[in-house]
């Protein structure tokens, strides 16, 4: 079968790994031809043709991967596990994921179709510094998912007046602070500046995702007046108008 | 960085122009445009340094939420430069951490 852009990818017998080929290009370029150790991907008459994979030949090794100037070769396993199926990719990004991680799938438009899990890494002396992340991925997505992007870090500022990190309130909801004054009162988040005009929201999603409570259960900290930023003299002078 | 064609908003009305001290540099700016904004325009971004961190930190909300562009603005830290109007012959400093009151207000 010929197996040239996106379209010709669906289709392919699903019973085992195997290379798929999303080349439109027909430009004089041949290094998959000569990365695969089986012999399983031709160029038909010109060099300049779109390469050919014999899905008999191919044995889902992933050496075509890196090879492939343009990122357009990737591996696909339908049948990876029970629920999920397993994408290779070539990724040329930092920081680099390890696996295990979490990371966001995307789309060839680089669209975000949903969260997969690295299996693998492999970058060897040959790969020329392109590395090949191997995903799990929910079954269904392997013909859509040709990108991964690495999920924002822990450590972001939620609160941004006092610095607090994603991880820090994360810890603080370990150690038993499951509403937000009690996180507030641990990690000073929401004391700033802004008074948790920025944070709150986001400290109350943390504390529901963590502890699997809904998020209209977990009530805002308690609010005292000024509602909003004003100078001292002006409580003294008792003004009126701001 | 300043948009001078707004598909929205139009064209950008002219003003008068007026001069604001930043660190002692003069920076010309709309009358009556934030702080912030003048600033932006000018090329600079960091407001302040973060109390515990010590990390540059500039305007984030631009709308008098979050406090990351407060700098010290006439002798007065904590003021919050996204919503307060420039005016002529203003002092602008960039802010180390709480800051500290340079002259007590009236």
């Amino acid at each position: 079968m010929k197996t040239g852009g996106p379209e010709h990818a669906v289709g392919i017998p699903k019973s085992q790994p195997h290379a798929v080929i999303e080349c439109p290009q027909e430009i004089p370029c041949d290094p998959c031809v000569e990365a695969c150790p089986h012999g399983a991907i031709r160029k038909e008459g010109s060099i300049a043709s779109i390469p050919v994979l014999d899905e008999e030949l191919c044995q889902g090794c992933g050496e075509c991967i890196p090879a492939c100037p343009g990122l357009a070769i990737f591996l696909v396993d339908s049948c990876y596990s029970e629920d999920c199926a397993l994408v290779g990719l070539p990724h040329e990004m930092l920081p680099m994921p390890v696996a295990g991680e979490r990371v966001r799938l995307l789309d060839r438009c680089g669209r975000e179709v949903g969260v997969g899990t690295v299996t693998e890494v492999r970058l060897r002396g040959a790969y020329d510094r392109t590395a090949v992340v191997y995903v799990a991925v929910p079954r269904g997505l392997e013909d859509v998912v040709r990108a991964v992007a690495v999920l924002p870090p822990d450590d972001h500022y939620v609160c941004r007046c006092e610095e607090v990190t994603r991880q820090m309130i994360e810890r603080a909801v370990e150690d038993g602070a499951t509403t937000v004054d009690a996180v507030k009162r641990l990690t000073r988040a929401g004391m700033g500046l802004c008074q948790g005009r920025t944070c709150r929201r986001l400290v109350s999603a943390i504390i529901a995702e963590k502890t699997g409570k809904p998020l209209e259960e977990i009530l805002p900290a308690t609010t005292r007046p000024p509602l909003r930023p004003l100078p001292l003299d002006v409580i003294c002078r008792g003004d009126d108008e701001l | 960085m300043r948009i001078h064609d707004h598909p929205i908003l139009g064209p950008l009305p002219s003003v008068r122009e007026v001069k604001l001290l930043f660190n002692g540099r003069p920076i010309m700016a709309r009358e009556g445009e934030p702080i912030a904004a003048a600033l932006v325009a000018a090329g600079v971004w960091e407001s302040h340094c973060s109390r515990k961190a010590g990390e540059p930190r500039g305007p984030f909300c631009m709308i008098g939420r979050c406090t990351d562009c407060v700098m010290v603005v006439n002798g007065i830290p904590n003021v919050r430069t996204c919503i307060t109007p420039v005016e002529e012959g203003m002092g602008v400093e960039t802010q180390v951490g709480r800051g500290e009151m340079k002259h007590a207000e009236g």
